[in-house]
């Protein structure tokens, strides 16, 4: 036993030992970047914070939620936001979710420099994590890149003290490297950003959801489901909250559109069932139930669905 | 083994009482989105039972490391689970963004003088 867990031991360190080191000797990536593609960019009307000491996370989250129309926040504001006394500094989380208090919704974007330039193009200026120092000593830092010069193969940041800090290609790409390549958007409300992934998009509104901030949550999968049609994971979240408003002849149609959408799936059957039997409509709601549990016969919950649905028609 | 049974069962129980109160919005009866989103993204089911658990624990090392603690509260309240997942077993070392405070900008010179002359 102690063999096999030891076994398992070693391997798990050989394992870490290459995700470790790929991780080390991953290219940079603006050499293989065409130039040619990209246009100079640099967003002017972007406000600018001088930091003081160690407040360069509530200055760079101010940037962008003014940008994103929240006209009235400061980095002050900010600061019992966000701001740890004792690390110094800020948590990439705790930016995400002050950007959720502020009404907005945060998105990371893939760790590419390519997504990076695209939102910026786009008209969105990107918070990035920077390491200004080594990976064993690290400076970490917030700023904000506003522009590309792709000719000149320079990144321009609202960063610190700088109000236009012009960083190479090269040199700001290691200090992005050492951050792990993080950055998010924080675009306006009722707009998507460029380069995220449906499911990575939707992954994003629905946290707001799930915090109750319900009206937000309605814009962002609405948007969605303007920038996506087809994809059914917008229409299951304005169904969940018509739901959840009362509205279950609403959410029974959007939940309807999930089932067209992805008539494999069991989610979409699932919550149907619930909408029709909020109505009344008892063997609708049995039909839709039994479907849920065909698709999905393993699922700890769909598989269910019958049994749910008939127990609540008891009561 | 007796003492980690009893651990064990204390802590199931109090998770059932905790999660009454951590659901109250939700209607129990449809799958929510975030779950669907989650389930599709990692096939990662979220664990709601220990949740509660987990966001006091994230509040209390805010306040360890200086954050007012009706601050605290709000802070971990804008926080997803998985956020609080992150942060329950990390925040010491994750990285904190701060800027380059005169402090460390001391210390890179004296290193930088310390690896030029002294070795």
């Amino acid at each position: 036993m102690t063999r096999i867990l030891q076994f398992f031991r070693i391997g798990s360190l050989l394992l870490a030992g290459v995700l470790l080191s790929a991780c080390a000797t991953a290219p940079y990536q603006y050499p293989q970047i065409d130039i040619q593609s990209l246009s100079a960019v640099e967003l002017t009307a972007t406000p600018f914070h001088p930091q003081e000491e160690f407040q360069c996370g509530p200055a760079a989250l101010a940037t962008v939620l003014q940008v994103a129309g929240v006209s009235d926040i400061s980095p002050d504001d900010l600061t019992p936001q966000v701001y740890i006394p004792g690390r110094e500094g800020s948590l990439q989380t705790e930016l995400l979710a002050a950007t959720r208090r502020a009404e907005r919704i945060p998105f990371v974007i893939p760790r590419r420099l390519e997504a990076l330039f695209a939102e910026v193009d786009a008209g969105y200026p990107v918070l990035v994590l920077q390491n200004l120092g080594f990976s064993r000593f690290p400076i970490w830092h917030y700023a904000v890149v506003i522009g590309v010069e792709p000719n000149e193969q320079n990144v321009i940041l609202r960063s610190g003290t700088t109000e236009r800090e012009v960083m190479s290609f090269a040199k700001f790409e290691r200090s992005w490297r050492l951050g792990q390549y993080w950055g998010m958007v924080v675009p306006p409300v009722g707009q998507t950003p460029r380069t995220l992934t449906a499911l990575d998009y939707y992954a994003a509104v629905a946290a707001v959801e799930q915090q109750g901030r319900h009206a937000l949550a309605i814009q962002g999968y609405t948007a969605g489901t303007q920038r996506w049609p087809n994809e059914a994971i917008g229409y299951l979240g304005l169904g969940g909250l018509a739901y959840q408003a009362g509205d279950f002849a609403m959410a029974e149609e959007h939940f309807y559109r999930v089932t067209e959408l992805q008539p494999r799936q069991a989610a979409g059957f699932f919550n149907l069932a619930w909408a029709f039997q909020r109505q009344g409509k008892h063997q609708e709601a049995l039909d839709a139930a039994r479907v849920a549990a065909q698709l999905a016969p393993e699922h700890p919950r769909y598989s269910q669905a019958e049994v749910l649905i008939t127990k609540d028609q008891q009561n | 083994m007796k003492k980690s049974l009893f651990l064990g069962t204390t802590m199931l129980l109090s998770s059932f009482a905790l999660t009454v109160a951590v659901v109250p919005t939700a209607q129990a009866d449809i799958v929510s989105t975030a779950d669907v989103v989650a389930e599709q993204q990692s096939g990662w089911n979220r664990a709601q039972l220990v949740e509660q658990l987990h966001r006091d624990e994230v509040r209390e090392q805010l306040v360890r490391y200086g954050v007012n603690p009706d601050d605290a509260i709000a802070r971990v309240d804008a926080m997803t689970d998985a956020e609080v997942l992150e942060l329950t077993a990390h925040l010491d070392e994750l990285p904190a963004g701060a800027g380059i405070s005169v402090s460390t900008t001391v210390i890179l010179i004296a290193l930088i003088i310390w690896l030029v002359f002294f070795r």
